[in-house]
């Protein structure tokens, strides 16, 4: 019960709260002001979620601890480069419930929180960027 | 004036690109690895004049990595290591092993530049 309690904390408001967070700028900055380069690193941001959500369907269908860590490993840098706080969270649970091995059907749930909230998410990243360049 | 060639050896692409932009805006020639085995094949051909490299890479780790630089090709070109948060294990073999600077992830390109171009200034 006191799992549930903490996993209802963490995502509650997951689904709004990156998403009203998003500040593309630090990396707008970090790009130079180079809108096609702030492009193209969106788009592998993209990239990098589509890979992680689907290698952990696959390790999570076969109970892969290991490779469950590798996948949240690789993907936390990309959340901390956007400011993705929140999916950060998640993902960063996930793996302190792999290193404990504790059961899966917390993972399940965490990673539905990370799909619920990451199309919305996805969206203001957008939004933010087309803004970006109407200001250009 | 010749520009300096560096190594960076990151699986991740996004971080890859971004720090290539930079590099290369601050003036650096820069090869790109996304895994060791390419590191090491690159290296054999080329030894570059500064190797940036992630810890955690497929096949052969940035820990091989430093190893292979420093006992197997006998070189003292600098290494900066890059690594996550909650790694210190792996930092400190890295230390041991011969690296000569390492920066945590999420990495800012502009300290980066910084600490490249200060490893470069020690040579």
């Amino acid at each position: 019960m006191k799992n549930f309690k903490t996993l209802q904390s963490l995502t509650k408001n997951n689904a709004n709260s990156d998403a009203a967070n998003i500040d593309l700028k630090p990396l707008y900055d970090d790009c130079m002001g180079d809108c096609d380069m702030l492009e193209e690193l969106i788009g592998l941001y993209k990239k990098n979620i589509l890979e992680f959500v689907g290698q952990t369907k696959i390790n999570l269908e076969n109970q892969d601890c290991k490779g469950l860590k590798f996948s949240i490993h690789k993907l936390k840098c990309s959340l901390l480069l956007l400011k993705t706080q929140d999916l950060f969270n998640i993902v960063e649970k996930m793996h302190v419930i792999c290193v404990a091995e504790e059961d899966t059907g917390q993972l399940q749930n965490l990673f539905k929180c990370f799909l619920d909230s990451y199309p919305s998410i996805e969206r203001a990243i957008d939004k933010q960027f087309l803004n970006l360049l109407n200001k250009e | 004036m010749v520009q300096k060639k560096l190594l960076l050896a990151e699986d991740d692409e996004l971080l890859a690109s971004l720090l290539t932009f930079r590099l290369e805006k601050g003036g650096y020639k820069v090869s790109r690895s996304k895994d060791g085995k390419a590191v090491k094949e690159h290296l054999t051909k080329e030894m570059p004049d500064i190797i940036v490299s992630d810890i955690m890479m497929p096949y052969f780790s940035g820990i091989e990595l430093i190893d292979f630089v420093r006992n197997e090709l006998k070189s003292k070109v600098p290494i900066i290591i890059i690594s996550s948060a909650g790694n210190e294990e792996n930092v400190l073999s890295a230390f041991e092993l011969g690296a000569n600077d390492f920066i945590s992830k999420p990495v800012s390109p502009s300290e980066l530049l910084v600490r490249v171009a200060r490893e470069l200034n020690k040579i």
